[in-house]
């Protein structure tokens, strides 16, 4: 499992290189079922090279062109927005009467936006104002967003935080030097606030489950509102205009670390060197704990961080994080939950070398990139979340990471070679 | 088109690996009438437009299926075959975002042509969906479908709690069937939410699993988040206010005993932290302060002067809490005890996090003096 055995944590890059290569060129046939995301699979992609440093060496001039052309091929004319996939574009065909089939769709607005944005594209094509319009039309009167406009223009999909945070991304993209915000940031905001739920994170919907992609997608989401004042707001300034209760959101992520890590319980003895070191008080210690052995219940019991606690001087396994309360490390967890804490600033008081060893140790996979879990197949979103968390803490061999946008810093430097932006 | 009935209609190939390879849609006479549309990958009239980004290996099947589905829909046309069709494509492709809102309208066209009352059709949707749910428990667009279909109705189906329950079997804590289910309280309150049967249905699944933090949540909702989101929707305004206005009544009898089931779980499984989240969630929503829980939380850690690094202690949440409550009473000392026990013993992995609070509390000491 551990493929740097003898102890040195460091990032491979060069497979991980080899692996987005791989999927630039073609991603296999499983990718089919969730195409409908198309471009933000191309997002990861274009996203994750360009963090390693890699997207002007190992892919031509002629590529990133190509590839430019496509994003372009699927902005919608009518709308501004972008489609998340070629397999609606109805060629000749396409009329009034059945462009609904084939809409611009929110979330992979924003991907196409930024991925243009990273492969230097200086938005020239862009339909800025129609793109702006149509985001708005997507706002309801709760203040959340909807996903695409349907027949008549009814604004279709579910009105959940992650089509709030694509919204106010896109429009900091696409944000001239002019302009106001047009759309209704008051609700919003409350919408945001609303979701918050008592457990201190953020649910899909105001009194679901806090969950920690949408909770990124909550805390991003105010953080681009505040980027889109002018001047700009932090997001401590709009966290308290949103009345939210940060304490209580930073704890609940920081609850979210957990040495709980899947299929690794059995092994354990064959990975963990320190073994001998935690004698027989741990083994005292974690029956203490399961007086509670008795009831009745599926789960296996989550004593990881009671156990660990006996070797907190060093914590041998890694810890990665998850995305509910009671549930296993996730690689995308790790992203999810620590790209909010970088947002607000708090990312510091995770265990940072504990994570490390969770990634590059646990769920880094021979082939480059991440999976899931320990010994899953990597995929384009877990490999780029991986190396999105390292790079917020400055792994050595990416770059540097900007936690709102999702991307590098350096290509949201240049955002500002937006065409509109130049005159 | 062709005379051929439904149940004439030759099964249509499953999505299985040796069919992938051959054409259906080309080959069957009641397709032929149609002009399939080629997917389209690069800028409008270019002949070769270099490589397509992020270019999926589709099955050729898959494609074929979709260059039809593209014909139909250009001409709006909603009929059984084009119903087929779309189970086909939501079959190798569930999170296609238009196919769901075109099979809605087609069967709606076709409850209308053959004459089913909605109900009926509602139901009959339902069944087919329910193979499909079973296939994509993490898909969005199906339980979207779902709620669409339900909403057409005027009465809870009877077999609607049952199949909620049949998916949950599958996975207990599946963020769509219980964002589903929320939504079927706020539809159907009644039966559900003036009688016992969902505050029942959740209690029965916190039995099976303690540890279900999704069931706590779904209680929060039962009990309490029902009435907020009515709250909220009335006044459009920001559920921390409404809270803090008072603005909400709160039912005493329902409080003491949402307080005391939750203090009934913490004690079954004092290491669950869901039971002590459900906990914090009554307090503040009841106003009432966490200074109240001292005793019962110091019945998990050896009482009130007991050695925090002994095997005297049951709960690191108790921990938690008492540092809390130490905090607020001014014991700032016992406070910074319990941090360190959890910093240095109990959980270290949020030992930055135990010492930050340890901070806060010298500061809130030196504060006092």
């Amino acid at each position: 499992m551990s493929m740097s055995a003898e102890g040195k944590m460091q990032l491979d890059r060069e497979r991980h290189v080899k692996y987005w290569k791989r999927c630039s060129q073609l991603l296999p046939e499983p990718y089919t079922s969730g195409e409908a995301s198309r471009m933000s699979f191309g997002f990861f992609i274009v996203a994750a090279l360009d963090l390693l440093g890699a997207l002007e060496t190992v892919i031509t001039p002629a590529e990133r062109q190509s590839w430019i052309e496509w994003i372009y091929t699927c902005q919608v004319p009518h709308t501004g927005g972008f489609r998340g996939f070629t397999g609606t574009i109805l060629g000749g065909m396409r009329n009034p009467q059945n462009w609904h089939w084939d809409p611009a769709n929110l979330p992979n607005t924003y991907f196409a936006l930024a991925t243009l944005v990273i492969l230097g594209d200086d938005l020239g094509r862009v339909k800025r104002r129609e793109c702006l319009a149509w985001v708005r039309r997507l706002q309801r009167p709760n203040g959340s967003f909807g996903e695409f406009l349907g027949e008549d223009n009814v604004v279709e999909g579910a009105d959940d935080l992650r089509l709030c945070l694509c919204a106010v991304g896109t429009m900091k993209i696409l944000q001239g030097n002019e302009q106001s915000i047009e759309i209704d940031a008051f609700r919003l905001r409350q919408f945001i606030t609303n979701c918050q739920s008592h457990e201190g994170g953020f649910g899909q919907a105001p009194l679901l489950e806090a969950h920690s992609g949408l909770n990124y997608c909550a805390i991003a989401a105010l953080s681009f509102l505040g980027l889109l004042r002018n001047p700009p707001e932090s997001i401590q300034q709009v966290a308290s205009q949103a009345k939210l209760d940060v304490t209580g959101c930073v704890r609940w992520m920081l609850d979210r670390q957990t040495t709980w890590i899947d299929g690794e319980d059995e092994d354990e003895d064959e990975d963990s060197e320190d073994d001998d070191e935690r004698g027989d008080e741990d083994e005292r210690k974690e029956k203490d704990f399961k007086h509670d052995e008795d009831e009745p219940q599926k789960q296996p019991l989550n004593l990881s961080s009671l156990r660990d606690g006996l070797m907190a001087q060093e914590p041998a396994a890694g810890a990665g994080f998850c995305g509910r309360c009671g549930k296993m490390a996730d690689t995308c967890y790790c992203f999810w939950n620590v790209g909010a804490l970088a947002i607000l600033q708090q990312h510091q008081l995770v265990d940072i070398e504990a994570l490390r060893r969770y990634l590059l140790q646990h769920v880094a996979h021979l082939i480059g990139g991440f999976g899931k879990a320990p010994g899953e197949l990597p995929d384009v979103l877990h490999s780029y979340l991986g190396l999105a968390t390292l790079a917020i803490y400055n792994e050595p061999g990416l770059k540097e990471f900007d936690p709102t946008f999702c991307f590098s810093k350096e290509a949201v430097e240049k955002m500002k070679k937006a065409s509109w932006r130049l005159n | 088109m062709s005379k051929a009935q439904p149940s004439a209609v030759p099964s249509r190939p499953k999505n299985k690996s040796a069919k992938k390879r051959e054409p259906f849609y080309a080959v069957s006479p009641r397709w032929s009438d149609v002009s399939p549309i080629p997917l389209i990958e690069g800028p409008p009239g270019q002949k070769d437009p270099g490589p397509a980004l992020a270019t999926i290996a589709y099955s050729p099947r898959y494609s074929e299926a979709m260059s039809y589905l593209r014909a139909v829909m250009a001409v709006n046309e909603f009929s059984r075959r084009t119903l087929e069709l779309t189970e086909d494509i939501i079959g190798m492709n569930p999170a296609h975002y238009t196919v769901w809102l075109y099979r809605v309208k087609i069967l709606k066209a076709l409850w209308e042509s053959e004459g089913t009352r909605t109900e009926d059709g509602v139901m009959a949707e339902l069944d087919w969906l329910e193979e499909i749910s079973e296939r994509n428990l993490k898909n969005y667009q199906i339980w979207h479908h779902r709620q669409l279909l339900v909403s057409l109705l005027p009465k809870l189906p009877t077999t609607e709690p049952e199949f909620v329950a049949h998916i949950l079997s599958f996975d207990s804590k599946n963020y769509h069937v219980w964002t589903y289910r929320q939504w079927l309280c706020r539809r159907f309150p009644d039966p559900l939410l003036t009688t016992e049967m969902e505050l029942q249905a959740v209690d029965a699944l916190i039995s099976e699993d303690v540890r279900n933090n999704s069931a706590w949540n779904h209680r929060y909702f039962v009990c309490f988040g029902a009435d907020e989101l009515k709250a909220i929707e009335a006044e459009g305004g920001n559920r921390k206010e409404i809270l803090a206005k008072g603005g909400l009544v709160v039912d005493e009898d329902l409080v003491e005993r949402e307080i005391n089931y939750a203090k009934d779980h913490i004690a079954w499984a004092p290491q669950n932290p869901s039971a002590w989240n459900y906990l914090k969630g009554v307090l503040q929503r009841a106003a009432i302060s966490v200074a109240d829980m001292q005793v019962f939380c110091e019945g998990f850690v050896g009482g009130r002067h007991a050695d925090l690094m002994s095997d005297s202690v049951r709960s690191s949440h108790a921990l938690d809490w008492l540092a809390d409550i130490y905090r607020l009473t001014g014991h700032f000392d016992s406070s910074k005890r319990c941090l360190h026990a959890l910093a240095n013993k109990w959980d270290p992995v949020r030992r930055k996090y135990w010492d930050f609070r340890a901070k806060q509390v010298d500061e809130e000491a030196r504060e006092d003096q």
